[in-house]
């Protein structure tokens, strides 16, 4: 893999500014903390990477996580160790395919047939002409009714030479694939279309993908890699929509639950991404029997169940920091460890604190090194942004979960969690506790000390 | 740190730039300094601009666009020579902020040298206080596409409200921001918008945009109160504003919102027993519906309107509302109840010196004896109240006498008359931005061709009127014009056309309970046949 080449820690304000973003690291950055330790010990990739290096057929798995907390980061790092291990990774952010506001299982399975042809193309693998063929005359007819090969030719050679041209001609199945997911992607009613025929036919479908992905593992192995992995990122992203007022269907248990089988069916190592609510819903027993191997990434740990801090987390926030910013040199000491506690161990708040500290000393004129007084300012901004983000009738509930260190399967606990009002943290087993900013709220200061009067 | 008056050398160029129309001007002017808690966010916000290298989400909380007009230009002062600042005023909801915001910066071609922030106004157009968004569901889907989009800093205004909404409906969006910069309501700003609110009862004269500026600065000021939470004093204030607004949306033609202003008024006003309040809240709900052409419903608000003003003795409401009442009863054709009433009304706008009531009762009673055929009488009677409203300044009543004063001189034959007094009313409908006259004026023009001879010259101005009318939802108007249409069309032996647009205007005559619509349907009898 690559090694980007790094500047050293930023020392000016400037620098280190633009050195805190807020955007998800390529694997082997070397800014790349390890961050197992603190996350309760639980290498989360290293667990995802044994299951698919020490089984012979396919697995599939679901990993979740807080948004921010370094999921895809991770991610990119798993895609590089199975890269390592000889495996041919198929890593793809699904909303790059999908509009995640209307999905729908079928449209997750053609993008990942369109992915495997990419990938495979770019490496120079190709598969049996006639069977490629084959499949490909599958989609042209179920699809779009085209049974003659040379007029489809046409018709996508007439398409392709208008729209994005290409560097390499690619082959016709990649033209009728990118044409297929795009169209789901943008055009609304192409889209219901394409969906109604595809609906009826899921199961030739899945064969189809299956007969493709057959045909080209032997030719992937000739290659030198040892197996097929696929890796959907961003699949949590899907909008969470009540389907159905009755039953309380939303659209995260159409997919995961309803579509769980098809999900299933394919047959290649597969890592899903899921919502982290979906563990909180009902729904929760349901979905961990539908895919018994799930992982769920938590936040890094500032502070222990009964509030005294964790040393060890706290440290390893020190050193994202230092790897970005010459932290001695624009920090008074102490700062840093105050807003790593003031985190809640949520990595791009911890991000969000250091750019507000910096921002605001070079508004008060940019003396080094910033002080506490500076940091305590950026954290009540952040404590004034969450303020926004929960609503009145949450602040009950999460006095009960400051005490009980636990979350109920409702809705309003789900949607705490998708917030991020509440975090999860693991110690062998999961708990949660209010943000750090959360609790500094007057509403919920003054639902604790009314509960702390009753008793 | 103190806020520093804006230096006089400062105020063209600056005026120019943010194109306020003249009340918003004096408004900015008013409140040009800013307090030393909004000048400290101010610099806050400039650090981030100045230090960004690379893409960067910033809210800005601002309730009151004059203050945001205010606080932009001094921003773009403070960042001269250092960054360009470019503004993109959003004009209606949008599907997509970003793809708007493209497009936008497409149009103006808003390239400069060096750094570029971009700063968003106007998003709150396609957040509403309550229902749907489907713009925040787009925004929390295609933040990643963001930073493809923008290289630098991109930072978004919006209300208190609006901003809220975004937090909790657009959370994946929201997780990316790197600075939020809440401005606090300037009192200076408060007070200003409300001398201005409470000063300059009519707005029926001033220009459109010169509306919409006003509308914008009382909507912040409502949000400016919600905010500061002020309790029952203000809430007196409170009712006054949104009646203001009410008043503001009805001239500009949005009923639905205008309606609703005046509901949230009374509400209030009834809440602290201010009985004035609510009688000018049921006013403002009556002027409406006259304009809606549901008069029977207008007539139920001001007689309870005519009760209240009775009871506390206010003259001036008891005026209003009898004059209404004789508008109301001359649309159903009661012409002489409505001059009963308008000569009530007339006699009270004598006895307090109110001359623009005085003028429009004058006026309004020669409608009545337009409608009972005395036309002789009716342009007496236009001719005065023409007097008063250019003794006045009064645009709008002029232009409305002058177009009357056609209607009269057409009924009595003199079409070459009517038309010229058609030309100068629909000149000052145009001019003020009058869209509703306007129309009327262009249908009055159509049906002054038509027996000229003229029917394609008529059927362009009946083509124009009812543009109008559907587009500010005049149902009467659009009636008025289809009619107008079908005439010319059955003259130029289109029969089945003719039909065909006719039916269209008995339908809508039909559902507005007019009394034209049994005239309508005897002529659409005798075209069948």
């Amino acid at each position: 893999m690559f090694m980007m080449s790094m500047d050293p820690p930023a020392t000016n304000l400037r620098d280190a500014y633009n050195a805190v973003l807020l955007e998800p690291l390529p694997s082997g950055d070397p800014r790349w903390v390890d961050c197992t330790s603190a996350r309760g010990d639980t290498d989360v990739v290293g667990l995802l990477a044994q299951r698919i290096e020490g089984s012979s057929r396919s697995t599939i798995q679901l990993i979740s996580g807080h948004r921010g907390c370094g999921k895809s980061t991770e991610l990119l790092r798993l895609a590089d160790r199975l890269e390592r291990e000889n495996f041919l990774v198929v890593y793809f952010a699904a909303d790059d395919d999908i509009d995640m506001g209307d999905l729908v299982y079928t449209d997750l399975l053609l993008s990942i047939i369109k992915r495997l042809e990419r990938t495979l193309f770019l490496k120079g693998i190709t598969i049996d002409e006639r069977l490629s063929r084959g499949i490909m005359m599958w989609f042209a007819e179920v699809i779009y009714g085209w049974k003659d090969e040379a007029k489809m030719e046409a018709e996508l050679k007439a398409e392709f030479e208008l729209g994005l041209k290409s560097p390499v001609p690619l082959p016709m199945i990649a033209k009728l694939l990118a044409r297929i997911t795009g169209q789901i992607k943008t055009g609304h009613e192409i889209r219901k279309d394409i969906r109604l025929k595809m609906d009826p036919q899921i199961y030739p479908l899945i064969e189809r993908i299956n007969e493709f992905i057959h045909a080209a593992l032997p030719e992937i192995k000739k290659k030198g890699y040892c197996d097929l992995v696929f890796i959907i990122d961003n699949l949590d992203r899907i909008v969470l929509r009540v389907l159905d007022e009755e039953t309380k269907r939303t659209t995260h248990d159409a997919l995961y639950l309803d579509h769980a089988e098809q999900l299933k069916a394919l047959d290649a190592h597969i890592i899903y991404t899921v919502p982290i609510s979906m563990f909180y819903s009902l729904k929760a027993t349901q979905l961990a029997g539908a895919f018994p191997n799930y992982r769920i990434l938590p936040m890094i740990k500032v502070e222990e169940m009964d509030g005294s801090a964790c040393g060890h987390g706290i440290d390893l926030l020190n050193s994202v920091a230092k790897k970005r910013i010459d932290v001695d040199l624009i920090f008074e000491k102490g700062v840093v460890d105050y807003l790593t506690e003031k985190s809640g161990g949520m990595l791009r708040d911890f991000v969000r604190l250091l750019g507000y500290t910096i921002e605001l000393g070079q508004a008060r004129g940019g003396k080094l090194p910033l002080d506490r007084n500076l940091a305590e300012r950026a954290f009540n901004s952040l404590i004034n942004e969450y303020g926004r983000s929960v609503p009145d009738e949450f602040f009950g509930l999460l006095v009960d979960v400051a005490r009980t260190k636990k979350v109920k399967n409702d809705a309003s606990h789900q949607a705490m969690l998708y917030n991020l009002i509440v975090l999860e943290y693991m110690n062998g087993y999961r708990w949660c506790d209010v943000h750090p900013a959360v609790r500094e709220l007057s509403e919920f200061k003054n639902a604790w000390e009314k509960v702390k009067k009753v008793g | 740190m103190p806020g520093k008056k804006l230096k006089k050398s400062d105020e063209l160029p600056v005026k120019a730039e943010i194109g306020l129309s003249p009340t918003g001007w004096s408004l900015f002017q008013d409140a040009a300094e800013i307090s030393a808690e909004n000048q400290e966010i101010l610099y806050r916000m400039a650090s981030l601009i100045r230090m960004a290298e690379s893409f960067r989400l910033g809210f800005v909380k601002c309730n009151q666009p004059i203050q945001s007009r205010q606080l932009f230009a001094r921003l773009k002062d403070m960042l001269a020579g250092e960054a360009n600042i470019v503004r993109v005023d959003l004009l209606g909801p949008v599907e997509s902020l970003r793809r708007a915001v493209l497009q936008e910066l497409e149009r103006n071609k808003a390239e400069g040298q060096g750094k570029k922030a971009i700063l968003v106004f106007g998003f709150e157009q396609s957040i509403p206080s309550k229902g749907a968004a489907p713009a925040l569901d787009e925004l929390n889907q295609s933040r990643d596409n963001f930073p493809k989009s923008f290289s630098g800093p991109l930072l978004i205004w919006l209300p208190d409200y609006a901003l809220t909404r975004l937090a909790r409906e657009a959370p994946d969006f929201w997780g990316w921001r790197s600075g939020v910069f809440e401005f606090v309501p300037e009192a200076r700003i408060i007070s200003a918008v409300e001398r201005m609110a409470l000063q300059d009862a009519s707005v029926s004269s001033l220009s459109r945009e010169e509306k919409m500026v006003r509308a914008g600065a009382l909507e912040g000021l409502v949000r400016d109160y919600h905010e500061l939470k002020r309790g029952e004093r203000e809430d007196r204030a409170l009712a006054e504003v949104l009646r203001r607004l009410g008043d503001i949306r009805t001239d500009l033609d949005d009923y639905p919102q205008a309606i609703q202003l005046f509901l949230q008024s009374q509400e209030i006003s009834w809440n602290i027993g201010d009985k004035k309040g609510v009688a000018d809240s049921l006013a403002g709900l009556g002027k409406i519906r006259i304009i809606l052409a549901e008069y029977s419903k207008a007539i139920e608000y001001y007689e309870q309107a005519l009760a209240i003003a009775r009871e506390i003795g206010d003259r001036r409401g008891e005026g209003n509302a009898l004059g209404n009442l004789g508008n109301a009863y001359a649309a159903l054709g009661d012409a002489r109840k409505a001059i009963d009433y308008h000569g009530q009304a007339l006699a009270i706008a004598r006895e307090i010196g109110d001359r623009r009531g005085e003028g429009a009762d004058l006026g309004n009673l020669g409608n009545a004896f337009f409608i009972l055929g005395d036309a002789r009488k009716a342009i007496e009677y236009y001719e005065q109240a023409l007097a008063i409203a250019s003794g006045i300044g009064d645009k709008r009543g002029e232009g409305i006498w002058l177009g009357n004063l056609g209607l009269a001189y057409a009924a009595l034959g003199d079409t070459r008359k009517a038309i010229e007094y058609y030309e100068q009313a629909l000149k000052i409908a145009q001019e003020i931005d009058d869209r509703r006259n306007e129309g009327i004026w262009l249908g009055s023009l159509g049906n002054a061709y038509y027996p000229l001879g003229d029917s394609r010259q008529a059927i362009e101005y009946f083509k124009q009127a009812l543009k109008i009318a559907q587009e500010i939802g005049d149902r009467n108007g659009e009636a008025n014009s289809l009619w107008g249409q079908a005439i010319c069309l059955k003259k130029n032996n289109d029969l089945d056309q003719a039909i065909i647009t006719a039916e269209n205007a008995l339908k809508i005559f039909e559902q507005i309970e007019s009394p034209n619509a049994s005239t309508m349907r005897e002529l659409l009898a005798k075209w069948r046949r």
